[in-house]
């Protein structure tokens, strides 16, 4: 096991652990520490159990650690009450889940925005020509009113990649983003993420099942019964 | 408060989920309606019932005190006076009545104040009322026809002749004791007090008042005509009040029986189990609104539960995307007061047509010819503003529930897909 070696890491989990108590207590992650640095693209890979969506989860502030510390952008991210930590991810965090999930209600370019409106509606105004141009970016220019059931699985998942970065995050947060999609898409997708994500300078940590996907990251984290079982810098 | 972000998904969703938000904006109208029309109904209902007692009668009524038999020991000794000590012998019949009563006319006045509507000196007293073998006992009334008929409107209730402007030797009788006796206007008949004093009058006016005892009995005199056939000189034997408020009638004759020498009795003593039967209709009518308040709670709150199982993914999501729990609370309950705000403005628009529609609706009287309300609406702002009132309170409450269901939505299971 290793650490990143960045000055000033963006994310940083210290001794983390997870154990869900009930009639049969079970441990989910032990004694995971890392470091993500700002642009670092990282994938977490393992079998299923290996605990990777029990870390993402704690990682996107939505459960919190058994023992350990998580600090997000030099802040104390491990206990925090359910409003300041849904306050963070809204304004930190961005995510991209395996299934699109956009609100049928509403609009691509409005499901875009959606982070933005959370926030508040003067961010939702202010990033609109921003998402315009991402949408258009990711061959959506021309199905901004589109509804979500009239876009395609990839153009679904595309929205949701804009969406995660709306409120301009430090860090996005993908769960299987292409293991719903065909390769073609998963593949064009995958290039998206890695593409606009780099340009904008954001870290991301993506959790996948797809080996040969997590070769084209930064950096593999391998988790194996709830540990870290490698730690490898990639190319 | 609503921010334009709660608001734009609480409106998107409804507009999204329209099969839901219809039924839901329709079981919110349907209530409203049913409050709206029951309450106006019932309060109609109650109007006539008490205009009918009302509208042929004084409020109240103010007359001499009756006798009553004193025991020796009851009696304050006069000194210098013997006690006469004899049997108890029944009071003598004698016609009661007040001496010198204008000035208690104006007393009244004032002791009546701003409640005071109409008040009318009167006599009256019993009569028997013949025409050739026909004899029916009567109810007479001395009164200023033009005075009185603010008590009891005769007036616009005639059928022939003339009420206002009555003179000496005339009589005005009702429709139904005209044809009970067989008379027809400028006919001759014969009162007979029961002082034994006797007088022959003419007919000078029939009415028809709707009022079975004011059109059977009452036999309406001028003043003077009946302060002789009672034999009581310029005397009158009582006073009659219409009050503003029908319903303040009893609390004016109490505040009147402290201050006068006379027996004050109220519409509502005399009616008391009129008053209760008003008073169990009045139950009823709230029952029904609070049942009917109950079950729109209730099916707003299923329909919610419903909407909110079906949005557990959407909920899930956005709270995920930072959305905090109290503005997922507030995109439900706003969902609430949006559509139980749509459901009661439908539902008021659907009421005050239906109670227009019936309110139309006419029937008329077999006997008289008279066209009458089918039925009795009384439709009033506190009407509108309890149904509305109801329906907004119902909608927010019912809503509280599926909201905070909403609000404890773990986005884990969601992610998860659970």
């Amino acid at each position: 096991m290793s650490t990143s070696p960045s000055p000033s890491p963006l994310l940083v989990l210290n001794s983390v652990g997870k154990v869900y108590t009930g009639e049969i207590e079970t441990r989910a992650l032990a004694d995971i520490s890392f470091a993500v640095r700002p642009g670092e693209f990282l994938a977490i890979v393992g079998s299923s159990g290996s605990g990777k969506t029990t870390l993402l989860n704690l990682l996107g502030l939505l459960d919190t650690p058994s023992e350990g510390q998580i600090t997000l952008d030099d802040l104390d991210a491990t206990r925090l009450e359910p409003d300041e930590a849904a306050r963070l991810r809204c304004e930190r965090l961005g995510f991209i889940f395996q299934f699109h999930y956009l609100l049928p209600e509403f609009s691509a370019l409005e499901n875009a925005l959606m982070p933005c409106r959370v926030a508040g509606n003067d961010r939702a105004e202010r990033e609109e020509s921003r998402m315009r141009a991402l949408l258009g970016r990711v061959g959506l220019g021309d199905k901004l009113a589109k509804r979500p059931h009239q876009l395609s699985g990839g153009e679904q998942q595309r929205v949701a990649i804009v969406r995660a970065l709306a409120n301009d995050p430090l860090l996005v947060l993908a769960d299987e983003p292409t293991g719903n999609l065909d390769s073609r898409n998963a593949n064009e997708v995958f290039q998206l993420l890695r593409a606009l994500t780099r340009e904008s300078g954001k870290a991301v940590i993506m959790v996948t099942h797809d080996h040969e996907l997590a070769q084209r990251a930064d950096r593999i984290i391998t988790l194996k019964d709830g540990r870290i079982e490698s730690d490898v810098t990639v190319g | 408060m609503a921010t334009p972000f709660t608001l734009s998904v609480a409106l998107r969703q409804l507009a999204h989920n329209r099969g839901q938000t219809l039924l839901t904006i329709g079981v919110v109208a349907t209530s409203v309606t049913l409050i709206i029309f029951i309450s106006s109904l019932i309060n109609g209902l109650q109007v006539r019932i008490v205009n009918n007692v009302t509208d042929s009668i004084a409020h109240v009524r103010i007359m001499p005190e009756e006798r009553q038999p004193q025991a020796l020991w009851e009696r304050d000794p006069v000194p210098g006076q013997p006690l006469a000590v004899g049997r108890v012998a029944k009071l003598e019949q004698r016609q009661r009545k007040i001496e010198g009563w204008q000035p208690w006319l104006e007393r009244i006045r004032t002791l009546a104040g701003d409640d005071l509507l109409v008040l009318v000196p009167s006599t009256e007293g019993s009569v028997v009322i013949s025409r050739e073998t026909k004899r029916i006992p009567g109810r007479l009334l001395g009164i200023v026809p033009e005075d009185y008929n603010r008590i009891v409107d005769i007036q616009s209730n005639l059928v022939s002749g003339r009420f206002y402007g009555l003179n000496g030797g005339e009589v005005a009788i009702g429709l139904r004791l005209a044809n009970d006796l067989g008379v027809a206007l400028g006919d001759r008949v014969r009162l007979l007090s029961a002082e034994g004093n006797v007088s022959n009058v003419t007919v000078a006016g029939i009415f028809d008042t709707g009022f079975g005892s004011v059109d059977g009995g009452a036999v309406f005199v001028p003043a003077r005509d009946a302060q002789s056939l009672l034999g009581i000189g310029n005397a009158i034997t009582g006073f009659g009040l219409k009050v503003t408020e029908v319903f303040q009638a009893e609390r004016v004759a109490a505040e009147l029986r402290q201050q006068l020498p006379f027996k004050i009795e109220s519409w509502m003593q005399d009616n008391e189990r009129t008053l209760s039967g008003l008073r169990a209709q009045s139950g009823s009518s709230q029952m029904i609104v609070a049942f009917t308040t109950l079950s729109a709670g209730l099916a707003i709150a299923a329909l919610m539960v419903m909407a909110v199982t079906n949005k557990y993914r959407e909920i899930g999501i956005l709270k995920a995307m930072g959305a905090s729990s109290r503005q997922i609370l507030r995109i439900f309950t706003l969902q609430g007061l949006i559509l139980s705000l749509i459901g009661a403005l439908l539902g008021t628009l659907a009421s005050v047509g239906l109670l227009a529609w019936l309110g139309s609706l006419k029937t008329v009287s077999a006997t008289t010819g008279k066209a009458s309300d089918l039925f009795p609406i009384a439709f009033t702002w506190g009407n509108f503003l309890i149904g509305n009132g109801l329906a907004l309170v119902t909608g927010f409450f019912a809503s509280l529930y599926p909201a905070w269901r909403a609000s404890l939505v773990d986005p884990i299971k969601v992610i998860r897909g659970q």
